[in-house]
């Protein structure tokens, strides 16, 4: 977390949530549902559960013009918000493993 | 929400769906396995994992992470017998190109997020060192022709509670 920053507006991602956060913003803010269900089971939630958590209006379901599904990151001021709170923007030390 | 209830993509913001770093370095094995590592430096990653995401083969993904380690943005450690590999975060070339990787967007839709991660950057990694004046508030410190103090311990002591 970090010390610098005061706790943001909007609802909390958590620190998994703003991991996955990162993830999407940093491939555009926009990937193939099947692509952000992989990641999020990779960090144990599901990427459906997480949007219905904090809200469409912040990041939503959409579609390509053939049909497929995407996640697309809405809001992304609050997303960078988050990031930085949980020290996940550009992360300068390790603090975790996952293995 | 039902699939047409959904909001379509525009033909732009379609355009650059799986394209890594917006197109920019092609879409080379390379550039696809650096664009996934970056996008997460928190996670150790298998070859296997890469093979999966990237849908290229293990071959090329095992060169590519060769590469990688050689040029230091990686390190391995070995779990039984099959190798780990993660970022290492300390690397000037991972904060550059997480800027990148803002940055491509920024360009297209006028945001501000890679000006936000440098700011975050700054005040948490170099504020310290280049604003050295800001924490010294004692007649005892000289600026030029080097930051320093009449009694270092107390600099370092000042530093750490910055």
């Amino acid at each position: 977390m970090n010390k610098y920053d005061n706790h943001p507006a909007g609802p909390d991602p958590g620190l998994d949530g703003a991991v996955f956060l990162g993830w999407l913003k940093k491939r555009g803010s926009l990937r193939k549902v099947k692509d952000c269900e992989r990641k999020c089971m990779e960090n144990g939630f599901s990427a459906k559960e997480f949007i219905k958590k904090v809200g469409q209006e912040k990041i939503r379901f959409a579609m390509t013009g053939n049909g497929n599904k995407v996640i697309q990151l809405v809001e992304k001021p609050w997303a960078d918000q988050w990031m930085i709170y949980y020290d996940v923007e550009v992360p300068h030390h390790r603090h975790w493993t996952h293995l | 929400m039902t699939k047409e209830d959904l909001p379509v993509l525009t033909a732009e913001e379609e355009m650059y769906l799986n394209e890594p770093y917006g197109g920019l370095f092609g879409n080379s094995v390379m550039a696809k396995v650096v664009e996934e590592l970056v996008a997460d430096p928190t996670m150790d990653y298998r070859p296997k994992y890469l093979v999966d995401v990237t849908g290229n083969s293990e071959g090329s993904i095992n060169k590519v992470l060769k590469k990688l380690l050689k040029l230091g943005l990686i390190e391995n450690k070995m779990t039984g017998k099959h190798p780990v590999y993660r970022v290492r975060v300390e690397s000037k070339k991972f904060a550059a190109l997480s800027f990148l990787a803002y940055a491509m967007p920024d360009d297209r839709k006028g945001t501000d997020c890679m000006n936000m991660a440098i700011s975050d950057y700054y005040n948490s990694v170099l504020r310290e060192d280049y604003e050295p004046q800001a924490i010294a508030n004692s007649d005892n410190w000289v600026i030029h022709p080097g930051i320093t103090s009449a009694d270092e311990s107390e600099y370092r002591t000042i530093s750490r509670s910055a």
